[in-house]
Protein backbone atom coordinates (compact mmCIF):
# COMPACT_ATOMS: atom_id res chain seq x y z
CA UNK A 1 0.00 0.00 0.00
CA UNK A 2 1.48 3.24 -1.26
CA UNK A 3 0.92 6.77 0.76
CA UNK A 4 -0.10 10.03 -0.79
CA UNK A 5 0.14 13.42 1.74
CA UNK A 6 -1.21 16.50 0.86
CA UNK A 7 -0.33 20.00 2.07
CA UNK A 8 -1.63 23.58 1.26
CA UNK A 9 -5.05 21.29 0.31
CA UNK A 10 -8.16 22.99 2.04
CA UNK A 11 -11.01 20.49 2.97
CA UNK A 12 -13.19 20.33 -0.09
CA UNK A 13 -9.93 20.13 -2.32
CA UNK A 14 -8.58 16.84 -0.15
CA UNK A 15 -11.98 15.83 -0.66
CA UNK A 16 -12.01 16.22 -4.18
CA UNK A 17 -9.16 14.49 -4.48
CA UNK A 18 -9.77 11.49 -2.69
CA UNK A 19 -12.92 11.19 -4.08
CA UNK A 20 -10.91 11.15 -7.43
CA UNK A 21 -8.48 8.51 -5.89
CA UNK A 22 -11.55 6.50 -4.95
CA UNK A 23 -12.73 6.41 -8.46
CA UNK A 24 -8.46 5.61 -10.14
CA UNK A 25 -8.24 2.38 -7.38
CA UNK A 26 -8.96 0.27 -10.56
CA UNK A 27 -6.70 1.17 -13.10
CA UNK A 28 -3.45 1.89 -10.27
CA UNK A 29 -0.90 -0.19 -10.64
CA UNK A 30 -0.30 -0.11 -6.62
CA UNK A 31 -3.45 0.61 -4.13
CA UNK A 32 -2.84 4.18 -2.99
CA UNK A 33 -3.94 5.91 0.50
CA UNK A 34 -3.91 9.52 1.84
CA UNK A 35 -2.04 9.64 5.09
CA UNK A 36 -0.07 11.97 7.17
CA UNK A 37 3.31 13.15 6.14
CA UNK A 38 5.08 11.48 8.43
CA UNK A 39 4.50 8.08 7.03
CA UNK A 40 4.29 9.10 3.22
CA UNK A 41 6.46 8.44 0.60
CA UNK A 42 4.36 10.89 -2.05
CA UNK A 43 3.70 14.33 -1.17
CA UNK A 44 1.57 16.41 -2.57
CA UNK A 45 1.66 20.44 -2.60
CA UNK A 46 -1.13 22.63 -4.19
CA UNK A 47 1.09 25.45 -5.40
CA UNK A 48 -1.97 28.00 -6.56
CA UNK A 49 -1.10 30.35 -3.87
CA UNK A 50 2.48 29.50 -3.07
CA UNK A 51 5.15 31.71 -3.85
CA UNK A 52 9.06 30.57 -4.87
CA UNK A 53 9.88 31.42 -1.31
CA UNK A 54 7.32 29.37 0.25
CA UNK A 55 7.74 26.50 -2.36
CA UNK A 56 11.33 26.30 -1.53
CA UNK A 57 11.26 26.09 2.05
CA UNK A 58 8.93 23.14 1.68
CA UNK A 59 11.46 21.56 -0.34
CA UNK A 60 14.09 22.27 2.55
CA UNK A 61 11.90 20.74 4.72
CA UNK A 62 11.06 17.87 3.05
CA UNK A 63 14.05 16.69 1.24
CA UNK A 64 13.22 13.63 1.64
CA UNK A 65 9.96 13.13 0.14
CA UNK A 66 9.34 13.04 -3.14
CA UNK A 67 7.29 16.35 -4.21
CA UNK A 68 4.56 16.42 -6.54
CA UNK A 69 3.43 20.45 -7.49
CA UNK A 70 -0.37 20.61 -7.92
CA UNK A 71 -2.24 23.52 -9.38
CA UNK A 72 -3.35 25.40 -12.61
CA UNK A 73 0.83 27.23 -12.08
CA UNK A 74 2.24 24.24 -11.44
CA UNK A 75 4.98 24.31 -14.71
CA UNK A 76 6.67 27.27 -12.71
CA UNK A 77 7.81 24.65 -9.48
CA UNK A 78 10.53 22.81 -10.01
CA UNK A 79 9.17 19.08 -8.40
CA UNK A 80 10.19 15.79 -8.96
CA UNK A 81 6.35 15.68 -10.58
CA UNK A 82 3.77 17.91 -11.64
CA UNK A 83 -0.13 17.26 -11.65
CA UNK A 84 -1.77 19.96 -13.55
CA UNK A 85 -5.13 21.37 -12.44
CA UNK A 86 -7.76 22.07 -14.62
CA UNK A 87 -9.84 25.36 -14.15
CA UNK A 88 -12.98 23.59 -13.03
CA UNK A 89 -11.19 22.54 -9.35
CA UNK A 90 -11.89 18.29 -9.59
CA UNK A 91 -8.52 17.05 -10.20
CA UNK A 92 -8.46 14.96 -13.31
CA UNK A 93 -8.71 11.29 -12.69
CA UNK A 94 -6.58 10.32 -16.15
CA UNK A 95 -3.66 12.80 -14.99
CA UNK A 96 -4.01 11.50 -11.69
CA UNK A 97 -3.53 7.48 -13.00
CA UNK A 98 -1.01 8.64 -14.65
CA UNK A 99 0.78 10.08 -11.91
CA UNK A 100 0.97 7.38 -9.53
CA UNK A 101 1.61 4.62 -12.00
CA UNK A 102 5.10 6.33 -13.55
CA UNK A 103 5.80 7.09 -9.22
CA UNK A 104 9.48 5.68 -8.60
CA UNK A 105 10.71 5.93 -5.33
CA UNK A 106 13.80 8.50 -5.14
CA UNK A 107 15.96 5.55 -4.24
CA UNK A 108 14.99 3.29 -6.56
CA UNK A 109 17.97 2.31 -9.32
CA UNK A 110 15.86 3.00 -12.52
CA UNK A 111 14.44 6.60 -11.30
CA UNK A 112 11.37 8.60 -13.32
CA UNK A 113 12.83 11.91 -14.20
CA UNK A 114 13.47 14.42 -11.51
CA UNK A 115 12.39 17.67 -12.47
CA UNK A 116 15.74 19.28 -13.26
CA UNK A 117 15.52 23.06 -13.66
CA UNK A 118 16.26 23.23 -17.75
CA UNK A 119 14.52 20.74 -19.78
CA UNK A 120 17.21 17.80 -20.54
CA UNK A 121 15.46 16.21 -24.07
CA UNK A 122 17.88 13.06 -22.72
CA UNK A 123 15.25 12.69 -19.79
CA UNK A 124 12.71 11.41 -21.50
CA UNK A 125 11.36 9.36 -23.99
CA UNK A 126 11.59 12.46 -27.01
CA UNK A 127 14.91 11.47 -27.00
CA UNK A 128 13.94 7.76 -28.34
CA UNK A 129 11.83 9.63 -30.51
CA UNK A 130 14.66 11.44 -31.84
CA UNK A 131 16.78 8.71 -32.77
CA UNK A 132 13.95 6.37 -34.37
CA UNK A 133 13.00 9.69 -36.70
CA UNK A 134 16.92 9.62 -38.60
CA UNK A 135 16.89 5.71 -38.80
CA UNK A 136 15.75 3.61 -41.88
CA UNK A 137 14.75 0.74 -39.96
CA UNK A 138 11.44 0.12 -38.24
CA UNK A 139 10.47 -0.04 -34.49
CA UNK A 140 8.39 -1.64 -31.83
CA UNK A 141 8.43 0.58 -28.65
CA UNK A 142 5.80 -0.69 -25.64
CA UNK A 143 5.83 0.93 -22.41
CA UNK A 144 4.74 -1.59 -19.65
CA UNK A 145 2.32 -3.43 -20.77
CA UNK A 146 -0.13 -0.51 -21.86
CA UNK A 147 1.32 1.21 -25.20
CA UNK A 148 2.83 0.08 -27.86
CA UNK A 149 3.93 2.09 -30.46
CA UNK A 150 5.38 0.80 -34.24
CA UNK A 151 7.54 3.63 -36.03
CA UNK A 152 8.56 3.74 -39.99
CA UNK A 153 10.55 6.48 -40.40
CA UNK A 154 11.52 5.92 -43.60
CA UNK A 155 7.72 7.16 -44.14
CA UNK A 156 8.04 9.80 -41.09
CA UNK A 157 5.05 7.66 -40.05
CA UNK A 158 3.79 6.04 -36.92
CA UNK A 159 0.93 3.83 -35.80
CA UNK A 160 -0.63 3.52 -32.21
CA UNK A 161 -4.29 2.78 -31.18
CA UNK A 162 -3.88 5.74 -28.92
CA UNK A 163 -4.09 9.75 -29.49
CA UNK A 164 -1.04 11.71 -28.97
CA UNK A 165 -2.88 13.22 -26.27
CA UNK A 166 -3.26 9.86 -24.20
CA UNK A 167 0.74 9.07 -24.76
CA UNK A 168 1.37 11.88 -22.20
CA UNK A 169 2.80 8.90 -20.05
CA UNK A 170 4.78 7.72 -22.55
CA UNK A 171 6.37 11.03 -22.92
CA UNK A 172 7.28 12.23 -19.80
CA UNK A 173 9.02 8.54 -19.38
CA UNK A 174 12.79 7.91 -18.96
CA UNK A 175 14.11 6.12 -22.00
CA UNK A 176 15.41 3.32 -19.72
CA UNK A 177 11.32 2.52 -19.22
CA UNK A 178 10.98 2.11 -23.19
CA UNK A 179 11.43 -1.29 -24.73
CA UNK A 180 12.88 -0.55 -27.60
CA UNK A 181 12.93 -3.18 -30.91
CA UNK A 182 13.78 -3.40 -34.60
CA UNK A 183 11.38 -5.29 -36.93
CA UNK A 184 11.04 -6.21 -40.74
CA UNK A 185 8.81 -4.53 -43.14
CA UNK A 186 6.83 -8.01 -43.02
CA UNK A 187 6.06 -7.81 -39.18
CA UNK A 188 5.37 -4.27 -39.78
CA UNK A 189 2.87 -4.88 -42.03
CA UNK A 190 1.26 -7.59 -40.05
CA UNK A 191 0.95 -5.71 -36.95
CA UNK A 192 -0.48 -2.24 -37.97
CA UNK A 193 -3.44 -4.05 -40.07
CA UNK A 194 -6.18 -1.66 -39.85
CA UNK A 195 -4.37 1.21 -37.86
CA UNK A 196 -4.19 4.54 -39.58
CA UNK A 197 -0.68 6.28 -39.87
CA UNK A 198 0.15 9.26 -38.32
CA UNK A 199 2.76 11.98 -38.78
CA UNK A 200 5.80 10.59 -36.83
CA UNK A 201 6.67 14.94 -37.02
CA UNK A 202 3.55 15.62 -34.82
CA UNK A 203 4.33 12.89 -32.11
CA UNK A 204 7.86 14.33 -32.11
CA UNK A 205 6.18 17.93 -31.55
CA UNK A 206 3.62 16.67 -28.49
CA UNK A 207 6.03 14.51 -26.94
CA UNK A 208 8.46 17.59 -26.57
CA UNK A 209 5.48 19.80 -25.50
CA UNK A 210 4.43 17.65 -23.20
CA UNK A 211 8.23 16.65 -21.68
CA UNK A 212 9.19 20.46 -21.35
CA UNK A 213 6.76 21.88 -18.77
CA UNK A 214 7.66 25.18 -19.32
CA UNK A 215 11.34 25.16 -18.67
CA UNK A 216 14.12 26.41 -21.11
CA UNK A 217 16.64 24.25 -22.31
CA UNK A 218 20.04 23.90 -20.86
CA UNK A 219 22.25 27.83 -20.86
CA UNK A 220 19.61 28.97 -22.56
CA UNK A 221 17.00 31.91 -20.63
CA UNK A 222 13.34 33.03 -21.48
CA UNK A 223 15.15 36.57 -21.99
CA UNK A 224 17.14 35.16 -24.94
CA UNK A 225 16.25 36.95 -28.21
CA UNK A 226 14.94 33.98 -30.61
CA UNK A 227 13.10 34.52 -34.34
CA UNK A 228 11.28 31.94 -35.67
CA UNK A 229 12.93 31.04 -39.06
CA UNK A 230 10.75 28.30 -40.12
CA UNK A 231 7.47 27.56 -39.37
CA UNK A 232 6.53 24.06 -37.85
CA UNK A 233 3.68 22.13 -39.12
CA UNK A 234 0.73 23.73 -37.56
CA UNK A 235 -1.98 21.03 -38.63
CA UNK A 236 -0.20 18.49 -35.96
CA UNK A 237 -0.49 20.72 -32.76
CA UNK A 238 -3.00 20.33 -30.35
CA UNK A 239 -3.33 24.10 -29.55
CA UNK A 240 -3.31 25.50 -32.88
CA UNK A 241 -4.52 28.71 -31.95
CA UNK A 242 -1.91 29.65 -29.39
CA UNK A 243 0.63 27.92 -32.13
CA UNK A 244 -0.76 30.36 -34.78
CA UNK A 245 -0.27 33.27 -32.24
CA UNK A 246 3.41 32.46 -31.12
CA UNK A 247 4.46 31.21 -34.76
CA UNK A 248 3.33 34.37 -36.17
CA UNK A 249 4.69 37.01 -33.98
CA UNK A 250 8.23 34.73 -33.71
CA UNK A 251 8.55 34.60 -37.67
CA UNK A 252 8.23 38.49 -37.86
CA UNK A 253 10.16 39.89 -35.08
CA UNK A 254 12.90 38.92 -32.86
CA UNK A 255 12.81 39.66 -29.16
CA UNK A 256 12.61 37.42 -25.84
CA UNK A 257 10.07 35.10 -25.10
CA UNK A 258 8.53 36.91 -22.29
CA UNK A 259 8.10 39.95 -24.65
CA UNK A 260 6.44 37.32 -27.10
CA UNK A 261 4.29 35.78 -24.42
CA UNK A 262 2.89 39.75 -23.34
CA UNK A 263 2.25 40.85 -27.09
CA UNK A 264 0.36 37.35 -27.83
CA UNK A 265 -1.36 36.85 -24.43
CA UNK A 266 0.05 33.54 -24.50
CA UNK A 267 1.49 31.96 -21.13
CA UNK A 268 5.08 32.25 -20.90
CA UNK A 269 5.67 28.30 -20.27
CA UNK A 270 3.02 27.45 -23.41
CA UNK A 271 5.73 30.45 -25.21
CA UNK A 272 8.97 28.36 -23.82
CA UNK A 273 7.30 24.81 -24.69
CA UNK A 274 6.97 26.25 -28.25
CA UNK A 275 10.20 27.44 -28.64
CA UNK A 276 11.71 24.32 -27.20
CA UNK A 277 9.85 22.38 -29.78
CA UNK A 278 10.74 24.64 -32.75
CA UNK A 279 13.99 25.14 -31.63
CA UNK A 280 15.04 20.77 -31.55
CA UNK A 281 13.57 20.96 -35.04
CA UNK A 282 15.94 23.45 -35.84
CA UNK A 283 14.00 26.34 -37.25
CA UNK A 284 14.68 28.69 -33.95
CA UNK A 285 17.64 31.50 -35.10
CA UNK A 286 19.15 33.06 -31.42
CA UNK A 287 22.02 35.11 -33.49
CA UNK A 288 19.41 37.62 -34.86
CA UNK A 289 19.48 41.33 -32.93
CA UNK A 290 16.47 42.56 -31.00
CA UNK A 291 13.68 43.46 -33.95
CA UNK A 292 10.06 44.22 -32.65
CA UNK A 293 8.06 44.96 -36.35
CA UNK A 294 5.55 46.78 -34.35
CA UNK A 295 5.69 48.62 -31.08
CA UNK A 296 2.07 48.56 -30.17
CA UNK A 297 -0.64 46.18 -31.58
CA UNK A 298 -3.03 47.85 -33.11
CA UNK A 299 -6.46 47.22 -30.50
CA UNK A 300 -8.55 47.84 -33.39
CA UNK A 301 -6.59 45.16 -35.70
CA UNK A 302 -6.70 42.71 -32.26
CA UNK A 303 -10.29 42.88 -32.14
CA UNK A 304 -11.08 42.29 -35.73
CA UNK A 305 -8.81 39.11 -35.61
CA UNK A 306 -10.42 38.30 -32.46
CA UNK A 307 -14.09 38.71 -33.86
CA UNK A 308 -13.33 36.64 -37.36
CA UNK A 309 -11.83 33.96 -35.10
CA UNK A 310 -15.17 34.19 -32.82
CA UNK A 311 -17.19 33.78 -36.24
CA UNK A 312 -15.10 30.69 -37.05
CA UNK A 313 -15.89 29.11 -34.36
CA UNK A 314 -19.22 29.80 -34.45
CA UNK A 315 -19.74 28.64 -37.87
CA UNK A 316 -17.53 25.27 -36.92
CA UNK A 317 -19.69 24.97 -34.23
CA UNK A 318 -22.85 24.75 -36.38
CA UNK B 1 -17.34 48.57 -49.91
CA UNK B 2 -17.55 45.44 -47.71
CA UNK B 3 -15.50 46.01 -44.84
CA UNK B 4 -14.39 42.11 -44.21
CA UNK B 5 -13.24 40.44 -47.32
CA UNK B 6 -10.68 37.87 -47.95
CA UNK B 7 -9.16 36.13 -51.18
CA UNK B 8 -8.44 32.59 -51.91
CA UNK B 9 -6.31 32.66 -55.05
CA UNK B 10 -4.15 29.88 -57.12
CA UNK B 11 -4.02 27.95 -59.53
CA UNK B 12 -6.36 25.43 -61.34
CA UNK B 13 -7.23 22.73 -59.29
CA UNK B 14 -5.55 23.95 -56.43
CA UNK B 15 -8.87 24.12 -53.99
CA UNK B 16 -10.24 28.23 -54.38
CA UNK B 17 -13.82 26.90 -54.79
CA UNK B 18 -13.70 24.18 -52.37
CA UNK B 19 -12.36 25.95 -49.22
CA UNK B 20 -14.77 28.57 -49.50
CA UNK B 21 -17.54 25.90 -50.10
CA UNK B 22 -16.25 23.80 -47.36
CA UNK B 23 -16.20 27.14 -44.72
CA UNK B 24 -19.32 29.35 -46.23
CA UNK B 25 -22.38 29.49 -44.05
CA UNK B 26 -24.20 29.90 -47.51
CA UNK B 27 -24.15 28.28 -50.75
CA UNK B 28 -21.68 29.62 -52.68
CA UNK B 29 -21.77 31.41 -56.09
CA UNK B 30 -19.90 29.94 -58.15
CA UNK B 31 -19.65 30.52 -61.92
CA UNK B 32 -18.08 27.41 -63.17
CA UNK B 33 -17.80 25.93 -66.68
CA UNK B 34 -16.59 23.37 -68.80
CA UNK B 35 -13.15 24.43 -69.56
CA UNK B 36 -11.66 25.93 -73.07
CA UNK B 37 -8.01 24.52 -72.26
CA UNK B 38 -7.24 21.11 -72.66
CA UNK B 39 -5.09 21.43 -70.10
CA UNK B 40 -7.30 22.25 -67.63
CA UNK B 41 -10.09 19.81 -68.91
CA UNK B 42 -7.46 16.96 -67.83
CA UNK B 43 -7.55 18.25 -64.70
CA UNK B 44 -11.16 18.75 -63.45
CA UNK B 45 -14.25 18.84 -65.69
CA UNK B 46 -15.15 22.74 -64.65
CA UNK B 47 -13.26 25.82 -63.92
CA UNK B 48 -14.42 28.89 -61.85
CA UNK B 49 -14.18 32.09 -64.93
CA UNK B 50 -15.72 34.42 -62.73
CA UNK B 51 -14.98 34.59 -59.24
CA UNK B 52 -16.77 32.19 -56.07
CA UNK B 53 -18.47 33.82 -53.21
CA UNK B 54 -19.30 32.93 -50.03
CA UNK B 55 -19.43 34.32 -46.51
CA UNK B 56 -19.77 33.51 -42.51
CA UNK B 57 -21.62 35.53 -39.98
CA UNK B 58 -19.24 37.46 -37.55
CA UNK B 59 -20.67 39.36 -34.44
CA UNK B 60 -22.91 42.04 -34.76
CA UNK B 61 -24.16 40.57 -37.79
CA UNK B 62 -21.60 41.85 -39.97
CA UNK B 63 -20.14 39.64 -42.60
CA UNK B 64 -16.77 37.92 -43.56
CA UNK B 65 -16.77 37.78 -47.32
CA UNK B 66 -14.89 35.36 -49.04
CA UNK B 67 -13.98 35.25 -52.46
CA UNK B 68 -12.31 33.46 -54.91
CA UNK B 69 -10.32 33.85 -58.07
CA UNK B 70 -10.09 32.15 -61.06
CA UNK B 71 -7.81 29.68 -61.93
CA UNK B 72 -7.41 30.31 -65.30
CA UNK B 73 -4.07 32.96 -66.45
CA UNK B 74 -6.29 34.60 -68.32
CA UNK B 75 -8.82 35.65 -65.82
CA UNK B 76 -6.33 37.33 -63.55
CA UNK B 77 -6.68 40.79 -64.06
CA UNK B 78 -9.77 39.85 -61.69
CA UNK B 79 -7.03 39.35 -59.24
CA UNK B 80 -6.58 43.17 -58.53
CA UNK B 81 -10.41 43.51 -58.92
CA UNK B 82 -11.14 41.28 -56.08
CA UNK B 83 -8.46 42.38 -53.81
CA UNK B 84 -9.17 45.71 -53.57
CA UNK B 85 -10.33 46.34 -49.64
CA UNK B 86 -9.14 42.77 -48.98
CA UNK B 87 -7.84 42.31 -45.49
CA UNK B 88 -5.36 39.47 -46.73
CA UNK B 89 -4.88 36.41 -49.42
CA UNK B 90 -4.95 33.31 -49.38
CA UNK B 91 -2.75 31.58 -52.05
CA UNK B 92 -3.69 27.79 -52.60
CA UNK B 93 -0.86 25.72 -54.14
CA UNK B 94 -1.43 22.46 -55.26
CA UNK B 95 1.18 20.14 -54.09
CA UNK B 96 0.65 17.46 -56.92
CA UNK B 97 1.61 20.64 -59.02
CA UNK B 98 4.32 19.71 -61.69
CA UNK B 99 5.89 22.99 -60.96
CA UNK B 100 4.99 24.06 -57.81
CA UNK B 101 7.65 27.01 -57.30
CA UNK B 102 7.04 28.54 -60.90
CA UNK B 103 3.87 28.76 -59.46
CA UNK B 104 4.25 30.28 -55.54
CA UNK B 105 6.47 32.73 -57.40
CA UNK B 106 3.66 33.35 -60.11
CA UNK B 107 0.77 34.35 -57.68
CA UNK B 108 3.46 35.81 -55.15
CA UNK B 109 4.50 38.20 -58.02
CA UNK B 110 1.06 38.71 -59.21
CA UNK B 111 -0.46 40.27 -56.54
CA UNK B 112 3.09 42.26 -55.14
CA UNK B 113 1.34 45.49 -54.46
CA UNK B 114 -1.35 44.00 -52.59
CA UNK B 115 0.98 41.96 -50.64
CA UNK B 116 3.22 45.21 -50.08
CA UNK B 117 0.88 46.46 -47.69
CA UNK B 118 -1.34 43.26 -46.83
CA UNK B 119 -0.59 39.87 -45.45
CA UNK B 120 -0.68 36.57 -47.12
CA UNK B 121 -1.07 33.01 -46.03
CA UNK B 122 0.10 29.65 -48.30
CA UNK B 123 -2.03 27.02 -47.86
CA UNK B 124 -0.35 23.41 -49.72
CA UNK B 125 -3.31 21.42 -50.92
CA UNK B 126 -3.10 18.11 -52.30
CA UNK B 127 -0.23 16.93 -49.68
CA UNK B 128 -1.24 13.59 -48.49
CA UNK B 129 -1.41 12.78 -52.01
CA UNK B 130 1.97 14.36 -52.77
CA UNK B 131 4.23 14.85 -49.90
CA UNK B 132 6.70 16.55 -51.46
CA UNK B 133 8.10 19.50 -51.78
CA UNK B 134 7.99 19.42 -48.16
CA UNK B 135 6.47 22.38 -46.24
CA UNK B 136 9.90 23.16 -45.29
CA UNK B 137 10.72 23.03 -48.87
CA UNK B 138 7.96 25.86 -49.41
CA UNK B 139 9.15 27.74 -45.89
CA UNK B 140 13.07 27.60 -47.52
CA UNK B 141 11.91 28.82 -50.69
CA UNK B 142 10.05 31.64 -49.62
CA UNK B 143 13.36 32.67 -47.17
CA UNK B 144 15.23 32.85 -49.96
CA UNK B 145 12.56 35.15 -51.86
CA UNK B 146 12.98 37.66 -48.75
CA UNK B 147 8.81 36.48 -47.96
CA UNK B 148 7.89 35.59 -43.98
CA UNK B 149 4.22 34.52 -45.29
CA UNK B 150 3.49 31.16 -43.41
CA UNK B 151 3.07 28.34 -45.00
CA UNK B 152 0.90 25.14 -44.12
CA UNK B 153 -0.56 21.72 -45.65
CA UNK B 154 -4.40 22.45 -46.11
CA UNK B 155 -7.04 20.43 -46.88
CA UNK B 156 -9.44 22.19 -48.97
CA UNK B 157 -12.23 19.93 -47.99
CA UNK B 158 -12.38 20.58 -44.26
CA UNK B 159 -13.85 23.44 -42.52
CA UNK B 160 -11.20 23.79 -39.52
CA UNK B 161 -7.80 23.11 -41.97
CA UNK B 162 -9.68 26.19 -44.35
CA UNK B 163 -10.23 27.82 -40.96
CA UNK B 164 -6.78 27.48 -39.70
CA UNK B 165 -5.85 28.90 -42.90
CA UNK B 166 -7.71 32.11 -42.53
CA UNK B 167 -7.17 32.68 -38.13
CA UNK B 168 -3.07 32.41 -39.73
CA UNK B 169 -3.73 35.46 -42.41
CA UNK B 170 -5.37 37.05 -39.10
CA UNK B 171 -2.56 36.78 -37.02
CA UNK B 172 -0.26 38.06 -39.81
CA UNK B 173 -2.65 40.80 -39.86
CA UNK B 174 -2.24 41.64 -36.54
CA UNK B 175 1.53 41.00 -36.08
CA UNK B 176 3.02 41.26 -39.34
CA UNK B 177 1.67 44.28 -41.44
CA UNK B 178 1.94 48.04 -40.45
Amino acid sequence: MKKLALLEFSQIEQDRLSAVLDLSTMALDEDWLIAPIQVSELLMVNVSALTQQAWKAIQQGYSGKTLVAYGENSELFSAHYRFYKKMSGTPSRQLLIELLNQYQPLNSQRQAPIAKEYFDPEQYFLSVLQRITGEQKNYCCQLGNQITLYFAPKQQSYYCAFSPTMLKSLFLSHPDKVRLQSISDAELASAIQGVPAKSLQGLLWQATIIASQGRCLENQKSSDIVHLEYWPDISQHSNVKNSLAIATFMNHNAVSMELIARYTECQLSDVIDFHNACYLQGLIDHTQAFYLHKKEVSADTRKLRKTISQGLRLRIAA
Amino acid sequence: MEKFKLVFTGSVAAGKTTAIQAISEVDTISTEVRPSEESILRQKPTTTIAMDYGQVTLEGNEKLHLYGTPGQRRFDFMCSILCEGALGLIILINNSHEDVFTELDYYLNLNAAFLSKNPAVIGVTHYDEVNTPSIKAYQQYLHERGDAWPVLRADARDINSVAVLIETLMFAMEYAVD
